[in-house]
């Protein structure tokens, strides 16, 4: 029933279909064009063009690029996100980032630089 | 075992968008089967009870109604319990007066010796005999039942009813009879010879008297009632004429007879107007004074008998003339 759904779907960045489990450790690059969360440990490189969310009690030790990325556990390495990175009071950041948006919420850790994407998601959904 | 395990579980994953931590059920498909019977049967329940539940809203408006109209009814029901025990109420009171009516009736038996009395005492004993006279004296307890009681329960009424029921006919009948004993009085009444047989005076009366003719006494059996030749005779009472001729001595003789033993003769007539077997009533013209006969003077000679015993017609003679 749902595997025929999963075969039909190409592209959808609003739906999580990758989850690394809070058991689950993995090493090297995790490349995919859904959304994906995190809950355990991933060390070397995540690229989505969906949605990224990084779940509290998660390490990630990688370079990140995805559409929107979300930052509830500890992330070390840089952040690119055309549309909004979030950090939420859970969230530790060690890293630039180069984000269309940036939402810090109190009691987050943030360290490293930021810039913001000329283009802007605006843009982006033009397209 | 283990492929069945597998394969009769399987994992529900909720992994928030954003953050909030990813929760894991492990579920059997059984669990599931189960979960959507229970939630059919739930639904279906609750379908069932729905429409129970609007049948039930249907049956409170039905309910609120009864019990409105419930209430009215015990309302009604309660005047008619107090308008059936007005009404047995005024069923004793019938039946007091039928009893006092019988009473005097039975009564004048006993003042007025007379037969017709006696008709009315046997209707009156016959009544008794059948307990119709009795009935108050039976339903005396009942009565004072009922006037101690200010509000008689809904659920007399029936007995009341019953009661006004089986009292009617029997008061019907008792009112019958008394109708037929009052027009037997009546009948009696008429017949029974009161008036005066003419309008005058009495020149001789009942009994030993000189005798006009001659010599010595002799015994008059009736009255004489002097009055003017032409004079008109009256019969005394209702009858049938048993007579109507000539008899020596006498002169032209009415006879009427009037039932309950009682004749009247009226005789020296100048003229009968009757003719034997005819009816007459009360005060009816019957004959003219006159002379024929063994007479004096013109009058009538009027007499009565009861039983075939010629008796003191004065008596009798109570009516105005």
């Amino acid at each position: 029933m749902f595997g025929r759904k999963e075969g039909k779907a190409v592209a959808s960045p609003e739906k999580v279909e990758t989850v690394v489990g809070k058991d689950t450790e993995v090493r090297g690059t995790i490349i995919s064009s859904s959304g994906i969360r995190i809950d355990g440990k991933v060390n070397g490189e995540i690229e989505s063009s969906g949605d990224l969310v990084i779940g509290q009690g998660a390490t990630v030790e990688a370079s990140v690029k995805a559409r929107h990325v979300t930052v509830a556990g500890t992330l070390r390495g840089n952040v690119t996100a055309e549309g909004k990175l979030e950090i939420t009071q859970t969230g530790k950041l060690f890293g630039d980032v180069k984000v269309g948006a940036l939402v810090v919420i109190e009691g987050a850790t943030f360290q490293g630089t930021s810039s913001m994407v000329r283009e802007g998601p605006a843009e982006k959904k033009k397209d | 075992m283990n492929r069945d395990h597998r394969q009769g579980s399987f994992t529900l994953m909720l992994i928030p968008h954003s953050d909030g931590r990813t929760r894991v059920f492990r579920l059997r498909w059984s669990w599931l089967r189960a979960l959507l019977c229970f939630a059919v049967a739930f639904s279906a329940a609750l379908t069932w009870f729905g429409f129970s539940y609007s049948g039930m809203l249907k049956n409170m408006d039905e309910l609120h109604y009864l019990r409105v109209v419930t209430a009215q009814q015990r309302t009604e029901m309660e005047y008619l319990s107090r308008e059936a025990a007005a009404l047995l109420k005024d069923m004793k009171r019938i039946q007091e007066l039928d009893r006092q009516v019988r009473d005097l009736l039975t009564a004048e038996k006993s003042g007025n010796s007379n037969s017709a009395a006696s008709v009315v005492s046997i209707a009156g004993t016959r009544l008794a005999s059948r307990g119709i006279l009795n009935l108050s004296a039976d339903r005396g307890l009942g009565l004072t039942e009922l006037d101690n009681e200010f509000a008689p329960k809904p659920t007399g009424i029936l007995g009341t009813l019953q009661e006004i029921k089986e009292q009617l006919p029997v008061q019907q009948n008792s009112l019958v009879q008394l109708k037929e004993a009052l027009l037997e009085r009546q009948a009696m009444l008429a017949a029974y010879p009161s008036l005066w047989p003419a309008s005058g005076y009495i020149s001789s009366g009942f009994g030993y008297r000189r005798n006009p003719f001659g010599s010595g006494y002799d015994y008059h059996y009736g009255v004489d009632v002097a009055a003017p030749y032409g004079s008109p005779i009256f019969a005394t009472g209702d009858g049938t004429v048993i007579f109507s001729g000539y008899k020596s001595a006498y002169g032209r003789t009415v006879m009427i007879d009037h039932g309950y033993g009682y004749t009247t003769l009226y005789s020296h007539n100048a003229k009968n107007l009757v003719e034997v077997g005819q009816k007459v009533k009360k005060g009816q013209l019957i004959a003219l004074v006159g002379l024929t006969g063994r007479t004096t003077g013109p009058h009538v000679h009027y007499e009565v008998w009861v039983n075939g015993i010629r008796v003191n017609p004065k008596q009798f003679m109570t009516s105005e003339q």
